[in-house]
């Protein structure tokens, strides 16, 4: 018996399917159209608009008062780098982000390795993702007591030494970043464990027998296994705490409002003194761009990353 | 779109937004808690220019400001706000924006409410562009009673006195200086209070770019405080609450504005009774006497006494002895009138020191220096206050130079 | 390869006990099926031999060695999952080495077992892809291949078909049972399917609620199952079960029929005591489809739906409100309502206890 023959497809019936495929497209397209609409009109009016007037404010050499609109060239810009303390501003953000990214990170899946299956461990995560709801200028407050010359930390390690203590840690160049980021920390890791757990709640349970009887030990498991898993998660928490560093302002305005070089403590920080506090707008313009620019940068590596990462294991 | 367009339609809309059409003009202010007075004053000024003028509070400051600058810069100044003065005032006046007030200062002059010297802080270029809200002196405040357990009997007259008593209270167990660093902007005033105590021409030329930060002047005044701080003269300028050591007793003086008796008032300690002031001396006998004035303007829009001439009659009750006497009332301010009840008695006591001394009166640093400068100054002479050594001093003076020296460069 | 015995196994998750006193012995080389409905805990039981979950009580002992407190990777067992559990992040060359890997075995020798197994398998071409790029057969020889490279002494199979569909499954039973043979392995093979337990188990554990209900091997299990369960479960379609009836002669009497019985063959009670009658859907012929059963009775019933197969068809009838199946061998189409005749083969037929379940057979 011979195969039935396929009848020839003609042009015309091509071209007949392409325009219904495009008729098709495009009526779907204007339906999805009516409906982002409003969304996209307030984005473009709240964010977008503002986002370009700050671009074209960072090239005018605006000044208080005058409102003189023109063109500056890239003079904020290379203002920024004869900023006397701008070493400071650099290395005090440098360690926000990586204190940020590595710190919560890892107190967070420690603590979900940790809580995970412990008894009451429903409220022990409730407790650490408490701190996560006050407001940061609250928690802000209460540790700037807490960290005070006659305050908690120095209280308890008096009594541990036997000896009066009253170092000023957000008083000192050297330990006010890192007592300001360990505040931060202590805000966020609930949000880092919760996430973490998530995301190992979504590994099969399989794999980890299976490596299990392969003969892997518990660090072997977490190591080969469940650590590969859960880098696509580990990707989102760092790129929501890369922005969290980079963009740190409320603790440090709260916490740093006793230091003299407050100013220097993070580069939103300086960018706020500089707009607001001594009226450079223009200025203030550029520092945002460049802070808009290394977090977009930098998300944008981490996005990149964490897609490769999550095609490998898909 | 242009930007002063674009400021322009932004603080239309804010305007029309935070004032009611209705009213004839809006006065717009940030000082905080001095609600009550400046009800008087808004009611008084509606009263005497028989126009309705609404009250608009903004706070805080860096938000009052942008507000402000902003609306300047898109053609549209508020009909009445309070400014700063010294370098503030100048630039703000630059804008063309604000209108003359020679007239009245004349007349107010004539009446005795005020004198030349005030009318000098309200002026840029020898015209007056403001009027007082309120001047404050800045002595020393004393307590009375640390005064007399140490066995002192009047304020110090010379130097070598201040540094007795200084003494005599440490003895006694006090810590003579309260000396807080609060808020990132306390730390101007050792600073300045030193620097014109030992040379009062120095200090003004600090502020227009004359006399370096680095220079034998300032090393000068900086080796005082330094030694003040060796000596223990200080309490912790890492205390937030800035009067807590003055009200628990702690500290026995405080170099602060006289407004500040209020706020202790506030807090038990009854000026005059148990709060006395006297201004400090100076280091040596044959430098000029000389009184810190920090003052705070009311200014007035061109455009809006153009247009309404009746704001001149709100001017003129402003600048009235009825006027300072609400204020006093209400908040315990001094306008600076000579004509008004001094609201509490530490003015009364300043009031007559200033009467017999005569001494020269001085803008403020803050006020004087240029607004650029203020906050990158400031917050070396606070990173001083918390490491108070002979080694930070000399490095926040290069510091503070290098700022001044790349500011003045681009003027 | 060593052999598994199991001694007095008892599972308990808090108060609920999942694995009430179970003894058994695979012996080396064994090819033994675990089956049983769902909840019926094989699968607890393999996870106990493969060391996942603790032994509540009792002892386990592969080739000869107590192994209760030694973790998996000591028993020298390996494991194949219901969902392959490959590593999803490593390539299939990763999946197949990393028991091995993490063991510090040297590379000649992880070489030597991969390659081995991958050709076994037929894995050659894919040892680089990862297990997303693999069809559901190919993972299950991925996952086959891991356990083998481990050369253990019993491969453990938790359902290991259940995820392929119909045609690879058989084909992939009758790969597993092939290797089975050539590496001589033990194997202990979990599965609810009753065809894959009998197609290729050496012996049958058919499990009951945490029990034993029978061991065996499968073509005995299912001639003389021990009791109603093991009847009604091994064998599709089910067994034919219905009350009967003892009768002189000695005849068991049901719907009507007296169906003469073998006496030897039978512990049987007196006349007139109840009993469970169970047929075989093969043991009911239908009239002029394969051989007339020589002894047995006749009878006659409404066909209410028939199952084609092709080779056969499954024919539901209704004789006096009892519905019975009957499997039509080189089948006929029937429509619905049609009567049809039927002879039960005699010799053939079950008789149980009624009370305690159990078969009435001697032997």
């Amino acid at each position: 018996m011979q195969a039935p023959q396929t009848p020839p497809i003609s042009a015309a019936i091509r071209a007949e399917a392409h325009r219904r495929e495009v008729a098709a497209r495009r009526r779907s397209g204007r339906v999805a159209l009516v409906f982002i609409a409003p969304a996209l009109a307030l984005v473009a009016l709240f964010l977008l608009l503002p986002v370009l007037f700050n671009l074209g404010l960072s090239f005018t050499r605006w000044q208080r008062f005058s409102g003189l609109d023109e063109f500056g060239g890239l003079m904020n810009y290379q203002r920024l780098f004869m900023v006397p303390y701008l070493s400071e501003v650099v290395i005090n953000t440098a360690m926000w982000v990586i204190g940020a990214i590595t710190l919560p990170l890892a107190f967070g899946l420690g603590l979900a390795l940790l809580l995970r299956g412990v008894p009451g461990e429903g409220l022990f995560k409730a407790l650490f993702f408490l701190p996560r709801v006050l407001a940061p200028a609250a928690v802000g407050t209460i540790w700037f007591y807490v960290y005070a010359p006659d305050g908690v930390i120095n209280t308890l390690a008096g009594a541990a030494v036997g000896q009066e203590i009253d170092y000023g840690w957000l008083f000192e160049s050297h330990t006010i970043t890192p007592a300001i980021i360990m505040t931060f920390v202590w805000q966020t890791l609930g949000i880092n464990m919760v996430l973490l757990l998530l995301g190992m709640a979504a590994i099969p349970r399989d794999p980890i027998e299976a490596a299990h009887v392969d003969g892997a030990s518990s660090w072997q498991i977490f190591r080969h296994i469940i650590w590969p898993l859960l880098l696509p998660t580990v990707f989102v928490v760092t790129i929501l705490n890369v922005i969290a560093g980079f963009t740190a302002f409320d603790l440090i305005w709260v916490m740093g409002n006793g230091y003299p070089a407050q100013r220097s403590l993070s580069l939103a920080v300086f960018m706020y003194y500089e707009t607001f506090s001594n009226s450079r707008w223009a200025f203030g313009a550029a520092i945002a761009v460049m802070l808009s620019a290394l977090v977009i940068l930098v998300s944008w590596a981490l996005t990149v990353m964490q897609s490769r990462v999550e095609a490998r294991i898909r | 779109m242009k930007i002063k367009t674009l400021m322009a339609s932004a603080a239309i809309t804010a305007s029309a937004w935070t004032a009611a059409a209705a009213q004839d003009a809006t006065f717009y202010y940030d000082k905080n808690g001095w609600d009550e007075g400046f009800a008087a004053l808004i009611e008084g000024a509606s009263e005497a220019s028989g126009l309705d003028i609404a009250g608009q509070q903004l706070t805080p400051t860096d938000r009052y400001q942008a507000y402000v600058m902003s609306s300047i810069a898109g053609g549209a100044a508020p009909a009445i706000f309070t400014w700063w003065n010294g370098k503030q005032l100048d630039s703000l006046v630059e804008t063309g924006e604000i209108a003359d007030l020679t007239e009245l200062w004349d007349e107010a002059i004539a009446n005795g409410w005020f004198s030349e010297a005030e009318r000098e802080l309200f002026s840029v270029d020898g015209t007056p562009y403001a009027i007082p809200l309120n001047v404050a002196r800045w002595p020393v405040l004393y307590n009375k009673d640390a005064f007399a357990a140490a066995g002192i009997d009047a304020p110090p007259a010379t130097w070598d006195e201040l540094l007795a008593d200084a003494d005599a209270l440490k003895e006694a167990g006090y810590i003579p200086f309260n000396a807080p660093a609060v808020g990132g902007w306390m730390g101007f005033i050792w600073f300045s209070e030193l620097m014109v105590r030992t040379d009062p021409d120095a200090f003004v030329g600090l502020t227009d770019g004359t006399v370096p930060y680095n220079g034998p002047e300032v090393q000068r005044a900086m080796e005082i405080w330094t030694d003040f701080y060796e000596r223990g003269y200080f309490t912790d300028a890492r205390e937030q609450d800035e009067t807590r050591f003055m009200v628990n007793e702690e500290a026995a003086m405080y170099l602060i504005g006289e407004w500040t008796a209020g706020i202790l008032a506030n807090r038990g300690m009854e000026p005059g009774e148990k709060i006395g002031a006297f201004l400090m001396p100076p280091v040596d006998a044959e430098t000029e006497n000389t009184v810190i004035v920090e003052a705070a303007p009311i200014v007035f829009s061109a455009d809006a006494m153009e247009e309404m001439p009746a704001l001149m009659d709100a001017a003129r009750y402003l600048m009235s002895p009825e006027a300072g006497n609400a204020l006093g009332q209400a908040n315990g301010i001094y306008s600076g009138n000579l004509m008004t009840d001094a609201p509490n008695a530490i003015v009364s006591d300043v009031n007559a020191i200033i009467a017999e001394d005569a001494p020269r009166s001085v803008v403020r640093w803050w006020e004087a220096v240029p607004p650029e400068l203020q906050g990158d100054l400031v917050s070396q002479m606070n990173a001083f206050m918390l490491d108070p050594t002979a080694e930070n001093a000399q490095r926040v003076m290069d510091d503070m130079q290098s700022l001044n020296e790349s500011y003045w460069a681009f003027q | 390869m060593a052999s598994v015995d199991l001694k007095d196994f008892v599972k308990l998750y808090g108060d609920h006990v999942a694995i009430k006193g179970i003894d058994l012995h695979v012996e080396d080389g064994e090819f033994c099926v675990f089956v049983g409905p769902s909840g019926c805990g094989k699968s607890t039981l393999l996870r106990m031999i493969a060391g996942l979950e603790t032994i509540s009580h009792g002892d386990l002992t592969i080739g000869g060695r107590v192994v209760n407190d030694v973790p998996s990777r000591d028993r020298g067992i390996a494991m194949v999952f219901q969902s392959y559990a490959l590593y999803p992040h490593m390539t299939v060359r990763d999946n197949l080495g990393f028991g091995m890997k993490i063991a510090g075995q040297d590379k000649a020798e992880i070489d030597r077992r991969r390659e081995g197994a991958a050709e076994m398998l037929g894995l050659g071409p894919y040892m680089e892809r990862r297990p997303s790029e693999l069809s559901g057969g190919q993972r299950q020889r991925v996952a086959i291949g891991r356990a083998m490279v481990r050369e253990p002494e019993v491969f453990l199979f938790d359902e290991p078909l259940s995820n392929l569909d119909a045609k690879l499954r058989n084909q992939t039973r009758l790969e597993i049972k092939r290797l089975q043979q050539q590496l001589g392995a033990t194997v202990i093979f979990v599965t609810h399917d009753q065809i894959e337990a009998m197609t290729l188990a050496d012996k049958i554990v058919v499990l009951q609620d945490g029990r034993v209900a029978q061991t065996g091997a499968p073509l005995d299990v299912f001639e003389r199952p021990r009791n109603l369960f093991v009847a009604g479960f091994i064998g599709a379609p089910a067994m034919n079960v219905l009350p009967a009836e003892m009768g002189e002669g000695p005849v068991v009497r049901a719907l009507g029929l007296e169906i003469p019985v073998e006496p030897g063959r039978f512990d049987l009670p007196p006349a007139g005591a109840p009993v469970t009658l169970g047929i075989r859907s093969e043991d009911i012929v239908p009239e002029g489809h394969g051989q007339r059963p020589q002894t047995g009775a006749d009878l006659s019933g409404q066909v209410k739906f028939s199952e084609v197969l092709g080779n056969e068809s499954l024919v539901f009838f209704d004789v006096g409100g009892v519905e019975l199946v009957s499997r039509m061998q080189r089948p006929r189409p029937v429509r619905e309502g049609e009567e049809l005749s039927f002879r039960i083969d005699g010799t053939r037929i079950h008789l149980f206890d009624s009370e305690t379940e159990t078969t009435l057979r001697r032997d």
